[in-house]
């Protein structure tokens, strides 16, 4: 089931796009970047408006907070945040459906490098028996020619982690980068720590992952997070991520407060 | 907000514990490789271990390293190679170790800069083997003193085949390469894919199969092409020839019998399973053993099985016939002896869960 529907496509697809783009197998994961936030772009878009609205709902849930301070109104201020949710849009669980898409593309990815540049004869018999012989009426969908694939890229050896950890440590800026664009301004002080928590610990985990890993799954995220940042850009401009440059000028927090900084400007 | 995160840092746990636990793995996946002599079976082991066992029975005669060591040598995917009463075998850490036939005990090692998954073949006092860092070396078999190396433009996976003041060998880089016994190159023939296998020297022919799905037939003298015959995916084991007929497995799952003159069809069998290795061959019988873990006793005067078994799972690795009996090893390690006229299992072994 998971080779049929995940794997094997991605794999075959990948050497697809190898064969096509000048045997180039960085080039191919890239492309391939490409397509698969273009398929899961209707879900990235909905998840960047729900941001969006979550952004522009804040003073009004600021508000809320303020007003149903005692621990007492907790159920009332429940119902209220949702009756704003609601108002504004925005779905709480909404944010997870792009990753979760994503989810098995990650992993089918991760086993699909690993499977399109064996290192050993063992992975070679396994090379062979996920390649199509043909698709449809497409036959040598994949020219057995080119295998083993040229794993060079760059500096890279895709098959292999970075020795120089430029790939880990792009990964993390990207992904951090990314996430300051995409989180909110939230007043609550335990949902901002949280919310600051994460936006570290995701791009640190992700590093590491890219560290112990082939780069080639690495350039994957790279280029995600490149293509994320700029969709996130022109639905909602610089986000959060203007703050941090804002901050050191010492006019952040008021800005924040006002709902500024977040919107991309309008010419 | 709160489930968010929580559902965030589980899928990356998960995703963090699968790519560690693969990319810290550092025992990769691999065969074992057999050779027998003198009734001993020799087996290279995927756990890092040469063991040396009765062919009659399966006992235990050494292993190397000593059981007193507990961690094994990198992965022994290259047949063992008898000379006199030393043992060649060559390993994924980047060595070719010479041990005592008798013993087990190191006499030598001889160093690469890439995995030896090449068997290695020794003729006049030279030992010839290919390495995974894309060089075909030559060492003084006696002493481990390296006379030359040459390079091809990938890795060297197959057995090279030496003959007539010639070494040839395939490499992954599509192209087979003859050069003299001073490591100068005398010719070479480019095929339309790699060259994951050994090549066969055979009465001044040199056959090979390669990923293009073709098996190759050339002058030994001048690499002038010869035949060639289409299958319907990769050949890789190396070609066998036996009284002018050529035998080669396909990843096609089948088995073909090939005039070694003009390359013309005889018979093919279909075994059911990808044929990744080459075939065995005793007394009339073919033995062919296939990825799906089956292997098959042909008759190769009519191309008949003659008897089918299942030993294993997987059968990557070359069976090896001695005596009457006829050993493989499944891709978990186990080893088999089977009756070669009959395909009874006499006994069946894992040398490496053995304490």
């Amino acid at each position: 089931m998971w080779n049929t529907l995940i794997f094997r496509p991605l794999l075959n697809l990948l050497l697809f796009l190898y064969s096509v783009l000048g045997r180039n197998f960085g080039l191919a994961v890239i492309v391939f970047t490409v397509l698969v936030r273009l398929v899961t772009l209707p879900f990235t878009r909905a998840q960047m408006k729900s941001a969006k609205a979550s952004q522009e709902m804040q003073p009004k849930l600021k508000e809320l907070q303020e007003k149903y301070r005692d621990p007492k109104d907790r159920d009332k201020m429940a119902q209220e945040q949702m009756k704003l949710y609601k108002e504004y849009g925005v779905n709480p669980l909404g944010c997870l459906l792009p990753m979760l898409i994503q989810m098995p593309i990650w992993f089918g990815l991760y086993q699909a490098i690993g499977t399109a540049l064996p290192q050993s004869p063992v992975q070679l018999v396994n090379l062979a028996k996920h390649v199509y012989s043909s698709f449809g009426f497409i036959s040598n969908v994949v020219p057995s020619s080119l295998i083993p694939l040229n794993p060079h890229f760059l500096w890279l050896d895709l098959g292999k982690p970075d020795p120089w950890l430029i790939v880990p440590i792009l990964t993390a800026v990207t992904m951090w980068v990314q996430q300051k664009m995409t989180s909110p301004a939230t007043g609550d002080a335990q949902a901002k720590a949280m919310s600051q928590s994460m936006e570290l610990t995701m791009p640190f985990m992700f590093a590491w992952i890219t560290y112990s890993a082939a780069s080639g799954l690495g350039l994957y995220f790279v280029a995600s997070n490149l293509v994320g940042v700029v969709q996130q850009y022109f639905t909602s401009g610089w986000g959060s991520l203007a703050n941090v440059f804002r901050r050191k000028t010492g006019s952040e927090t008021a800005d924040a407060a006002k709902g500024k900084g977040y919107g991309r400007k309008k010419r | 907000m709160k489930s968010r995160n929580m559902v965030v840092i589980l899928a990356l746990g998960l995703l963090s514990i699968l790519v560690s636990g693969c990319a810290s793995g550092a025992v990769r996946p691999s065969w074992s490789s057999l050779a027998v002599a003198d009734d001993i079976l020799y087996v290279g082991s995927p756990s890092g271990r040469v063991f040396a066992v009765q062919a009659a029975s399966g006992a235990e005669v050494w292993r190397f390293p000593a059981a007193t060591e507990k961690a094994g040598k990198g992965a022994f995917l290259a047949q063992p190679v008898l000379l006199g009463s030393s043992l060649y075998v060559g390993s994924n850490d980047n060595y070719v170790y010479v041990l005592d036939a008798n013993t087990g005990s190191q006499q030598r090692t001889v160093a690469t800069k890439g995995p030896v998954v090449a068997d290695a073949v020794i003729a006049e006092g030279t030992l010839y083997v290919g390495s995974q860092d894309k060089n075909l070396y030559a060492y003084d078999a006696a002493t481990g003193r390296k006379e030359w190396e040459f390079t091809t433009g990938n890795w060297i996976w197959g057995r090279v085949a030496v003959g007539g003041g010639k070494v040839f060998a395939g490499s992954l880089d599509h192209k087979v390469y003859c050069v003299d016994t001073t490591g100068r190159k005398l010719w070479e023939f480019k095929a339309d894919g790699g060259i994951p296998g050994g090549v066969t020297l055979d009465n001044g022919t040199v056959y090979f199969g390669a990923m293009d799905n073709k098996v190759y037939a050339l002058d030994a003298a001048t690499g002038a092409p010869g035949w060639t015959f289409s299958t319907g995916n990769w050949v890789w084991g190396s070609p066998l020839v036996v009284d002018s007929v050529v035998y080669v497995g396909s990843l096609d799952s089948t088995v073909y019998a090939l005039d070694a003159a003009t390359g013309a069809e005889r018979w093919h069998l279909s075994a059911g399973g990808m044929v990744r290795a080459t075939p065995g061959y005793s007394g009339g019988l073919l033995y062919v053993a296939t990825e799906t873990g089956s292997l098959h006793a042909i008759d190769t005067a009519t191309g008949l099985q003659k008897w089918t078994q299942q030993p294993g799972t997987s059968i990557l690795t070359s069976p090896v016939v001695s005596g009457d009996s006829v050993y493989v090893a499944t891709l978990d390690g186990t080893v088999h002896a089977l009756d070669a006229a009959t395909g009874v299992t006499r006994w069946s072994a894992n040398p490496s869960s053995r304490k």
